[in-house]
């Protein structure tokens, strides 16, 4: 393997995390409104 | 103000600063991580591998960074008992374990071709594995126990057990002899190198706290949506 193929596999890595932590947090926060708003009071269940 | 009534306030506006801070985090990201391939020359030694700093040293100062973040939100919960201390606390922690695996996966792809193989049990490796094990620790114990309170004061003892791992992960390449190299810093690095280790730094550090921030914003509206259940399951008794 080239040098510049451990380089790019490194920022490969590196956007893969930060991009899947981002959609994490997407789902988790989606989840949460979703949980909020049909306990909210005068909503209905 | 309450959690109950912070996290209602939470979940109803969008927040709409901070969504623009996030763009903002990822563009300057993409911004430094092109300058800084852009500008820096080949190492003396290890040739364009060199490149491979501009990530992995980020992504372990934030490592560091992110378990004293819960070290401070972990006291200052056990001292007040403030429900938002200890989210915010985990929220840093999660935070934290995701940096901690970057650096190690990162870790171990500059490591197979300077050293020659993907891991060795040095203590700088080993450490930064150790801390690694505590955090996923950490995120481990809060899925296991249901109680809030005791939730919370379990792991704040182990936010701080994993914080006092961060100076020992720091020193491991002075106090052991080991394979990995000194501290990297502007002060240490090739001056050619500076200016991308720098703006890479700040993207990194700008991107963590988006993360710390958005994951503290959803554990307030799971919270306000316990609220309001248990308010309306209450509510429902009553009548």
């Amino acid at each position: 393997m080239s040098n510049w193929m451990f380089v790019g596999a490194a920022f490969t890595v590196t956007w893969v995390v930060v991009l899947g932590y981002l959609l994490h947090l997407h789902r988790v926060m989606r989840r949460a409104r979703e949980e909020f708003e049909r306990a909210r009071p005068g909503r209905a269940p | 103000m309450t959690t109950a009534a912070l996290a209602t306030k939470v979940a109803r506006p969008r927040t709409r600063a901070w969504t623009v801070f996030g763009w903002f985090a990822f563009l300057f990201l993409i911004a430094s991580q092109a300058t800084a391939i852009a500008i820096s020359p080949p190492d003396r030694d290890m040739g364009d591998l060199q490149k491979i700093m501009y990530v992995h040293v980020p992504s372990a100062w934030m490592t560091m960074l992110a378990p004293l973040t819960v070290l401070v939100f972990a006291l200052r919960y056990l001292w007040k008992r403030r429900e938002q201390d200890d989210l915010l606390a985990a929220s840093a922690a999660e935070v934290a374990t995701t940096f901690a695996g970057l650096t190690l996966m990162l870790g171990m792809i500059w490591a197979r071709p300077t050293w020659g193989v993907w891991w060795t049990w040095d203590a700088r490796l080993t450490s930064t594995l150790v801390l690694f094990l505590i955090l996923a620790g950490y995120l481990a114990l809060r899925a296991l126990v249901d109680d809030r309170e005791r939730r919370a004061q379990w792991s704040a003892a182990v936010g701080i057990l994993g914080a006092i791992n961060v100076p020992i992960v720091y020193m491991s390449v002075r106090w052991w002899r080991t394979i990995h190299q000194m501290q990297s810093s502007p002060a240490t690095v090739d001056p050619a190198y500076v200016l991308g280790l720098r703006l890479n730094a700040f993207a990194f550090l700008f991107v963590m706290v988006f993360f710390i921030h958005r994951r503290y914003e959803a554990a307030m509206i799971e919270r306000a949506a316990e609220h309001a259940a248990e308010a309306a399951a209450l509510g429902g008794s009553s009548t």
